[in-house]
């Protein structure tokens, strides 16, 4: 795998010393690449990362390839590979793959490996050159879910509507299976979720669907969007330890179903000259078909009329929301602000149930203020420097915190972008 | 009811007026290949273009536009996409990493970007009008803007 990597390390960094255009063209098979280095650094607190020491494993590469086979038919793909902390390590995956039939202007089919279409900004990512900032709000685009909301190997129906004098609409309706890997992204999240010992061995789900509709309005440069998706027979295996009323431990094999796992993002953008603004409002919803905990515990004292089954867990839902402007002052000069705010689980938004069950209350909240600027070196090289102030720590995976945590905590980050 | 109405009224009106200096515009003239169906097109109908949304003419033949690396191309995002041309740039970086479409075709003279549409069939640009003369009127037809 690392021979892989170094490949593509080394494909990129050709094409940088024989002096790179915007794109290389082989023939009818148009190419385009990226390759950026991050360092990371927090004062307290591990974030993603080994960052109260520094961190330079977050980087990222891709390297793409596409043609028009007709004039409807285009296919095109793009490897990828990143590292960030103990997720990515340089895997090269396949991050998208898919053959694009534009019938119409109103109607487009895509199949195969396809980026999802969730908010503002998920399609993109992973191309850090296309954004002011380093860090996407992680109130709504988080990045413990980053792998497994990346892409859906599916099929996709698009196409642009215009609407006169009301503007113009744009409409993307996905759906496949997504892909949910044993150490990274969504897995991580729902095993610290569930249970602090709970250990997942695997994840998967029946299928899933994104449905967006993005409305750029009469008002030049606003336009608006709104993404709703859901996942269908979701579920989780892994071990769990459980305590008994005994105080006995017990490990037991569990399989989760979740009875529901959906969403939708608001979006709201507003470009006026070199200022953009823009707004998103997310909600995430989740419920455990059954309590697998009171289950095991029941199994070591039934009560009489056997084991619980009822409805399961309440239903969780996490809230997130941030407003941002970026201004370029200069070709090469760009900066941006941000507040965002994220509540793991929008019922407990001032942490007294975290508190009850012996958790930090800040671990209920993460609010983040974020100053970035952005320096165009030249068409094809990128600098960007980032400062966050974060009060709380939540949804944020404590694997990477053994000691203590502290509630108010900043993050210095810094990436170098190439690109081509 | 009354601030409604007053709303929309001043919203048509921005509108009209929004579109005149544009059908009146002298710096900028959009052009396209002689076969090309289409005589007039409106401000919208050219954002969609540029943006890759419409890709087809009328009789279904296949669009392609073209762009300007000089300081034309500010003046004609400014004029009729409403964007800057880092943020244009942008646009088209997004279209091309996630595999959704190529990148536009850019020249670096006018002249060059003339020749092309007078050679490709369904191709439409824009030019500096100073840039446009006679000897081009039986290759490339002038698309006026509504």
């Amino acid at each position: 795998m690392k021979k892989t990597v170094m490949l593509l390390a080394s494909v990129l960094t050709l094409v940088f010393f024989l002096g790179p255009a915007y794109s290389l063209d082989a023939g009818n098979i148009e190419i385009h690449g990226f390759i950026s280095q991050g360092y990371l650094l927090t004062d307290s607190n591990n974030y993603l990362a080994e960052t109260e020491d520094g961190t330079f494993e977050f980087n990222e590469m891709g390297i793409n390839f596409s043609s028009d086979l007709t004039d409807l038919l285009r296919i095109g793909l793009q490897i990828f590979a990143r590292d960030l902390g103990t997720v990515g390590n340089d895997e090269v995956v396949l991050d998208w793959a898919y053959a694009d039939y534009r019938w119409l202007d109103w109607l487009g089919l895509r199949a195969g490996r396809i980026k999802i279409d969730y908010g503002l900004y998920n399609e993109t990512r992973e191309m850090d050159m296309l954004r002011t900032g380093v860090m996407l709000p992680q109130s709504v685009y988080s990045e413990l879910w980053r792998d497994s909301f990346s892409c859906i190997n599916g099929a996709a129906l698009y196409g642009y509507v215009p609407m006169s004098f009301m503007g113009r609409l744009a409409y993307d309706l996905q759906i496949g299976a997504m892909t949910f890997k044993k150490d990274a992204g969504f897995t991580r999240a729902f095993g610290r979720r569930m249970n602090e010992t709970l250990d997942i061995s695997s994840m998967d789900a029946d299928y899933a669907w994104f449905a967006d509709f993005q409305w750029s309005t009469p008002l030049p440069g606003l336009k608006t969007k709104f993404t709703a998706y859901d996942i269908e027979g979701m579920e989780a295996d892994g071990n769990i330890t459980v305590t008994m009323m005994d105080g006995s431990t017990v490990n037991s094999a569990v399989t989760y179903e979740l009875a529901e796992k959906n969403g939708y993002v608001l979006s709201l953008e507003y470009v006026l000259k070199n200022l953009i603004l823009a707004a998103e409002y997310s909600e995430d919803n989740y419920q455990i078909k059954t309590d697998m905990e009171a289950q095991i515990q029941a199994q070591g004292n039934p009560p009489e009329g056997g084991l619980p089954q009822g409805d399961g867990p309440p239903k969780i839902t996490s809230e997130g929301w941030y407003v941002s402007a970026s201004y370029r002052f200069t070709d090469w000069f760009e900066t941006a602000l941000s507040y965002s705010e994220y509540y793991p689980n929008a019922d407990d938004k001032d942490g007294e149930i975290k508190n009850d069950h012996g958790g930090h209350p800040f671990m209920s909240w993460l609010k983040t203020t974020t100053l970035s600027t952005r320096f165009d070196i030249n068409d094809y090289w990128v600098l960007k420097l980032e400062a966050s102030y974060n009060d709380g720590f939540g949804g944020i995976n404590l694997a990477d915190n053994p000691d203590e945590l502290g509630p108010y905590w900043t993050l210095f980050a810094a990436k170098m972008t190439f690109s081509f | 009811m009354r601030i409604w109405q007053l709303a929309l009224t001043m919203f048509l009106l921005s509108q009209y007026f929004a579109s005149v200096p544009l059908s009146q515009a002298g710096d900028i003239l959009i052009i396209a290949n002689k076969e090309v169906p289409a005589s007039v097109l409106s401000k919208n109908e050219i954002r969609s273009i540029f943006l890759g949304e419409k890709i087809r003419w009328d009789d279904d033949r296949k669009m392609t536009f073209v762009i300007l690396k000089t300081k034309e191309h500010d003046e004609f995002l400014r004029a009729y996409i409403g964007n800057t041309a880092a943020q244009y740039l942008n646009y088209w970086k997004k279209m091309v990493f996630t595999g959704k479409s190529k990148s536009p075709k850019a020249f670096d003279t006018p002249e060059k970007l003339l020749d092309y549409v007078a050679e490709t069939e369904g191709s439409v640009g824009y030019i500096p009008s100073e840039a446009y003369s006679d000897a081009y009127n039986d290759k490339v037809k002038i698309i006026s803007v509504k």
